[in-house]
């Protein structure tokens, strides 16, 4: 299995061409038809008893031109009129319920197809969402689902029929006569080199198609999340040259898909009239020895019409299935992707997370070897205020990270409550602990909802207490729809200093074993935030609390104040020791207020 | 009714107009090379009634097989003909269509990035790309294929209608008769089907919201440990898509096999009525033969049928949808300004109010002058209209009433993109695009040297960092920025900002993440920069608004005061409270000091 660190590298290795049919993947996208065995055999029940009416159908007809209209017996015909019904009503009745049953197991699979791809995608760590793009993201799960899709609407239930029923129509048309079906060896064999010329090229198309496509959608996804910044650059003409390239790649590798499409056509329309036409040659030939009868020709002329649909189909569908192949294969190598974090076996059971923490000398790199946390050695006792201050890009916002556990140190080791952070299991922990992220990232929804996220199981009563101890309750309230205002998509329809004020009440109504402030305020006015700074230390009164602030303000009365620069940890200590103590904290503070002093 | 089958097609070619015209010669051609097909398809029965009236007999009485061969030959060259019609039909067709798709999705990217952010503050990102994505996909597949069959289907049944009329009129009516029945079942799917089918769509956008929203906000569900609840949130669209799916392709289901039983019933009439007209000797049985043969050509359509409604169906509901989103007025039509002069900075809000979609007012009657070269700071509680105040100087938004000039001009005066290449503005919150360092800030000039990159990067105090980095400027960041910490990330903003060289600066509480001694570097030199330029800043912080010429304060989207720093120090008690509740720690640490 692919672990996540490369899942870079694999995830655009795809857009390489390997070329050949995977029957594993196949066998991977069957495994999802399983919990569906049930109604699949009942559908190919249902499908064969169609094949049968199917291929009954012109043996009656036959029976009815040779045996009746010859001999001129009525009622002969009507007998045989009357089966033909029988087998139609028949045809109908197993038509249905083939289709019905294999458009619900279809979409059901999609459905069950998409379910898994986005859990998988819950599960993926950081480092993944890091280096992929949504657009791309998004193409897998859209449009790569969508060819399977539009496998099945064009009729995928009937390949394994289709089989059944030409080797039925074979059997029927040797027993007819074995000289007329040597027709059979002219064109079956024509049919079979033509997929398999062109079921390699489909792949490789189909793989290029749909690269190309999640690289418009991309973009298309920046451009829309973007389209502010657009505003402001007006650039919205160079982009439209940019999407234009892009759709034009697109379409290059488009087009190249159907002239094998017309190639494949056009073989068949050719092989379709040799049929008939050889048959109506050895046909003639053996009535002339008067070895056969015209009755015979006829069922022949009908039969191969019926063998070429078949064959037709199934071609067509091994088609379908070789571009479906390349979306398959873009699907599972997401699935395939392993998440970095995962909870060990033997975690620790029923963890009440209490708050101590330590790090133990924690070295930590996103990229490999460009270390941003350097030998980190701290510890924090339960229910103290710590301040993590330092220059921007000194690696604050990376040990929240890693106190998170989004990722994993490098070397080193993060304690909780005595346990290392590796053996607890993530959901338990994180939901013992309430993040406020350096951006306020809301979800489209209500402000009701978009609190209630923290704690999805808060009543109103709830939420409200907590906006009040806030301060934000009447602000709320002014807002058009109250509680009920739809913030927009990422809560753009709010101010973003509105925005930081429900990611900190949406923290906070977590009640939080230990709460982390990563710049929780920057976009607040002061009096905002010292409502909003109240309001914390009354509500998580008592827990272990992380505060990141370049307004020093906030943080000079927390317990403990460590002071990164670069990686590492210079200094820790209270405001008033690390401001005699004349270092970088000092330094900050003097920047800031030193200025107004004058 | 035939003629209402096709309705929806014209419908839908009609929505795509300008695009189809475009291509109109390749639709010629496929529609020539359509005729040609299913034109050939008739050299077999023909050849069938030939050979078993005329050729066979003649064998069976003994003569030579110069007909037989003569009629083979024919037929194999016919083969060939056929093979050529059907490659030039696909490739018309898909040609075609590939070309009508390509501008369809060129003209809707247009659009979008024209449309006004008010129209985006309504939308969906998710469901925006499933129109790019999911529909102009239906639209290709009934470009492709949806109009060939449908026409073959047309085609064929009325051709091969003909000849039976030609061959045997009786028999061929009687045939007929079954038409109009299925014909109306048809018609009745195929409107049940284009609401079922809008639905699908609908849900299909709402699937791509949520898929969208989850991806982008993926960072906060792992924080909160939410993904339980996030699947289970998907489960309940994912099983609405799963309903909506089924309920527009079990109609297509269920329809099928109705079709497919139309040509047993018609071998059943052939062979009774046909049957008798052969026993009573008013028919040949070569006749017969041919009309079973001819119901063989009728299975293509009738196989087809209930899928090409589908098709057009689908294709109808979304060049409605993308039609819909093509003639929504857009920027450009809502101000046809022309000016694009030189802006020199005079800025003038005229009793301007403001609201967003709903009726709430966030700014009421603001009147202010800024003066060419003036440095104003905006200052206010938040959500008090600061950054709705300056999205209207560029025309982001255009006011709800009263006038907003630029150096004397009605802002709907100006031509849009030349206003608004020459304002810099650094947006609060601050939008990376996944793309290297150099071409993120390269945005406003995407030819820019890479040495003024660099000397813009100084400026913003972010060059030694990403010089640092091993790729150095070729570093890629990620969507939003991610891959940067937050300060660094604002910082490549205002470089990008200053790339631009813009006749007016404004920055939205654009040092937020910066700490204290960064800020001031970048005050500086922003200082330096602001000399002759309009500049307006949206600050909180105390050290910012020190620097500016005046200061409006903005309180629930009023203009309460406007003034320079000192003076509104000393007779506004509001400002002079905030200001001094910041330097509270400043005292304190000096006395510590
Ligand atoms: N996802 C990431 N991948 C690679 N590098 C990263 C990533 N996130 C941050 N970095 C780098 O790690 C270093 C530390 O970043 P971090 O976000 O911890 O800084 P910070 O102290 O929070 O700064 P700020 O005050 O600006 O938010 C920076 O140099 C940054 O460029
Ligand atoms: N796109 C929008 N659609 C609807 N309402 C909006 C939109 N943007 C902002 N608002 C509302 O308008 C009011 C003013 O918002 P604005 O963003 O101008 O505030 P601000 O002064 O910039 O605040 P902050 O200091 O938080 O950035 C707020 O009540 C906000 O909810
Ligand atoms: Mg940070
Ligand atoms: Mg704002």
């Amino acid at each position: 299995m692919i672990s996540q660190k490369t899942a870079v590298d694999i995830l655009s290795q795809s857009e390489e061409e390997t070329g050949r049919f995977q029957t594993k993947l196949l066998k991977r996208f069957l495994v999802y038809f399983r919990p569906y065995t049930k109604q699949l055999t009942l559908m190919y029940a249902a499908a064969f008893l169609n094949v049968a009416a199917f291929i009954a159908i012109p043996v009656v007809m036959q029976i009815g031109i040779d045996e009746h209209i010859v001999q001129n017996d009525y009622h002969g015909l009507l007998g045989t009129a009357a089966t033909l019904l029988l087998l139609v009503i028949l045809l109908y009745i197993a038509g249905r319920t083939q289709g019905v049953l294999m458009m619900k197991i279809g979409y059901r699979v999609i459905h069950d197809l998409r379910a898994d791809l986005f859990a998988h995608l819950q599960t993926l760590s950081f480092s993944f969402f890091d280096t992929q793009r949504t657009g791309r993201i998004m193409s897998r799960i859209t449009n790569d689902v969508q060819v399977f899709e539009e496998l099945l609407r064009a009729g995928l239930d009937t390949i394994v029929v289709d089989v059944v029923l030409l080797a039925s129509i074979t059997t029927a048309m040797i027993y007819l006569d074995s000289w007329l079906s040597l027709v059979l060896l002219v064109t079956v064999p024509g049919f079979a080199f033509v997929v398999f010329v062109l079921q390699k090229y489909l792949l490789r198309t189909g793989r290029r198609i749909q690269r190309e496509l999640s690289h418009v959608n991309a973009f298309l996804n920046e451009s829309i999340s973007g389209i502010r910044v657009i505003r402001a650059f007006a650039r919205e003409e160079e982009n439209i040259t940019s999407f234009t390239s892009l759709n034009e790649n697109y379409f290059h590798e488009a087009r190249k898909l159907y002239p094998l499409l017309s190639w494949f056509w056009q073989c068949v329309a050719t092989i379709g009239t040799l049929g008939p036409a050889l048959v109506l040659l050895i046909g003639g030939i053996r009535l002339s020895q008067e070895m056969i009868t015209i009755g015979v020709i006829a069922a022949f002329l009908t039969y191969i019409n019926r063998f070429f649909q078949p064959l037709q189909k199934i071609s067509n569908m091994l088609n379908q299935i070789s571009r479906a192949m390349a979306s398959a294969e873009r699907i599972f190598e997401i699935m395939d992707v392993q998440p970095d974090i995962v909870d060990r076996i033997n975690c620790v059971p029923d963890f009440r997370l209490s708050g101590n923490v330590e790090f133990r000398n924690v070295w930590f790199a996103y990229k490999t070897d460009e270390f941003v946390t350097r030998d980190l050695t701290f510890r924090v006792s339960e229910g103290q205020t710590i301040a993590v201050v330092g220059p921007t890009g000194s690696g604050k916002t990376t040990i929240i990270n890693l106190l998170c556990r989004f990722y994993d140190p490098t070397e080193g080791q993060i304690i909780v409550d005595g346990f290392d952070l590796t053996q607890l299991v993530q959901k338990d922990y994180r939901s013992q602990i309430a993040l406020v992220m350096q951006d306020p990232n809301m979800f489209s929804g209500t402000i009701a909802e978009n609190i209630r996220f923290g704690r999805p199981d808060a009543d109103m009563a709830t939420v409200r207490s907590v906006t009040t101890a806030m301060g934000i309750d009447t602000m709320i309230e002014s807002l058009p729809d109250a509680y009920d205002h739809d913030i927009g998509e990422r809560g753009s329809n709010i101010s973003l200093g509105q925005r930081q004020l429900l990611a900190f009440a949406r923290a906070l109504i977590r009640d939080p074993a230990i709460l982390i402030l990563d710049e929780a305020s920057s976009y607040l006015d002061n009096e905002t935030e010292k409502l909003v700074h109240s309001a914390t230390q009354t509500l998580c009164k008592g827990r272990t609390s992380f505060v990141i602030a370049h307004r020093l303000s906030t943080i000079q009365h927390a317990d403990r104040i460590l002071v990164m620069n670069q990686g590492t940890l210079v200094e820790q200590g209270k405001h008033a020791e690390l401001l005699s103590s004349g270092g970088l904290y000092a330094n900050l503070v003097m920047a800031q207020y030193g200025g107004s002093d004058d | 009714m035939r003629n209402a089958l096709s309705v929806l097609m014209f419908r839908t070619l009609l929505r795509l107009q300008p695009y189809v015209l475009a291509h109109k010669s390749l639709l010629a051609g496929a529609l020539m090379s359509v005729l040609g097909t299913d034109l050939l398809t008739y050299a077999i029965p023909v050849a069938v009634a030939y050979v078993t009236d005329v050729v066979y007999p003649e064998l069976q009485a003994g003569g030579s097989f110069t007909g037989l061969a003569r009629v083979f030959v024919i037929l194999v060259f016919s083969g060939i003909l056929r093979g050529l019609a059907v490659h030039s039909m696909i490739r018309f067709f898909w040609g075609f269509a590939e070309r009508v798709v390509r501008d369809v999705r060129d003209a809707t990217y247009r659009k979008m990035q024209h449309l006004s952010l008010a129209f985006y503050d309504r939308s969906n990102t998710g469901d925006l790309m499933s129109r790019v994505t999911y529909d102009i996909q239906l639209v290709r597949n009934f470009l492709a294929f949806g109009i060939e069959h449908r026409i073959r289907i047309v085609v064929i049944s009325t051709t091969i209608f003909a000849l039976m009329l030609y061959v045997q009129w009786q028999l061929a009516l009687a045939v007929y008769t079954i038409v109009p029945v299925f014909m109306t079942i048809t018609l009745m799917f195929s409107r049940r089907m284009r609401s079922a089918v809008a639905e699908q769509q609908n849900q299909m956008g709402r699937l791509n919201t949520r898929i969208q929203e989850n991806l982008s906000g993926i960072r906060v569900v792992k924080a909160f440990a939410a993904e339980d609840s996030e699947k289970e949130r998907f489960r309940q669209t994912n099983g609405h898509m799963l309903d909506t799916d089924l309920k527009a392709s079990l109609l297509q289901a269920l329809l099928n096999p109705i079709l497919m039983i139309s040509d047993g019933i018609g071998g059943i009439i052939i062979l009774l009525y046909g049957g008798l007209r052969v026993m009573d000797g008013s028919m040949s049985l070569g006749v017969l033969l041919g009309f079973i043969s001819y119901l063989g050509i009728l299975r293509f359509p009738i196989s087809i049928l209930a899928f090409n409604t589908a098709t057009i169906s689908m294709a109808t509901g979304a060049s409605g949808r993308l039609r819909v989103l093509l003639d929504t007025p857009d920027q450009k039509e809502e101000s046809r300004g022309q000016r694009s002069s030189r802006v020199l900075g005079k800025v003038e809000f005229d009793h301007v109010s403001f609201q967003y979609d709903y009726a709430q007012p966030v700014l009421r009657d603001v009147s202010f002058t800024i003066e060419a070269g003036e440095r104003v700071a905006l200052f206010g509680l938040t959500g008090s209209g600061k950054s709705t105040l300056i999205s209207l100087i560029p025309r982001y938004y255009p006011p709800s009433s009263g006038i907003i000039r630029i150096d004397g001009v009605n802002s709907s005066a100006w031509n849009l993109q030349s206003l608004r290449s020459q304002i810099g503005i650094v947006l609060q919150e601050t939008f990376l695009f996944s793309a290297s360092i150099a071409s993120n800030i390269a945005f406003a000039r995407p030819d820019a040297s890479i040495e003024r990159i660099r000397a813009a990067a100084k400026r913003a105090q972010i060059d030694d960092f990403i010089m640092s980095l091993p790729k150095q400027y070729d570093t890629l960041v990620g969507e939003y920025g991610v891959g940067v910490s937050g300060g660094q990330k604002q910082r490549i903003a205002i470089a990008r900002t200053l790339l631009q060289d813009p006749a007016m600066l404004i920055l939205d509480d654009c040092t937020s993440s910066l700490d204290a001694e960064t800020e001031q570097q970048i005050q500086r030199q922003l200082a330096r920069l602001a000399e002759g330029r309009t500049t307006i800043i949206v600050a909180q912080r105390v050290s910012t608004l020190e620097l500016a010429d005046r200061i409006v304060i903005l309180a629930d989207g009023r203009i309460a005061d406007i003034d320079s720093h000192s003076r509104l120090y000393e007779r506004n008690a509001l400002y002079r409270s905030a200001v001094q509740s910041q330097n509270v720690l400043a005292n304190a640490g000096a006395s510590e000091l």
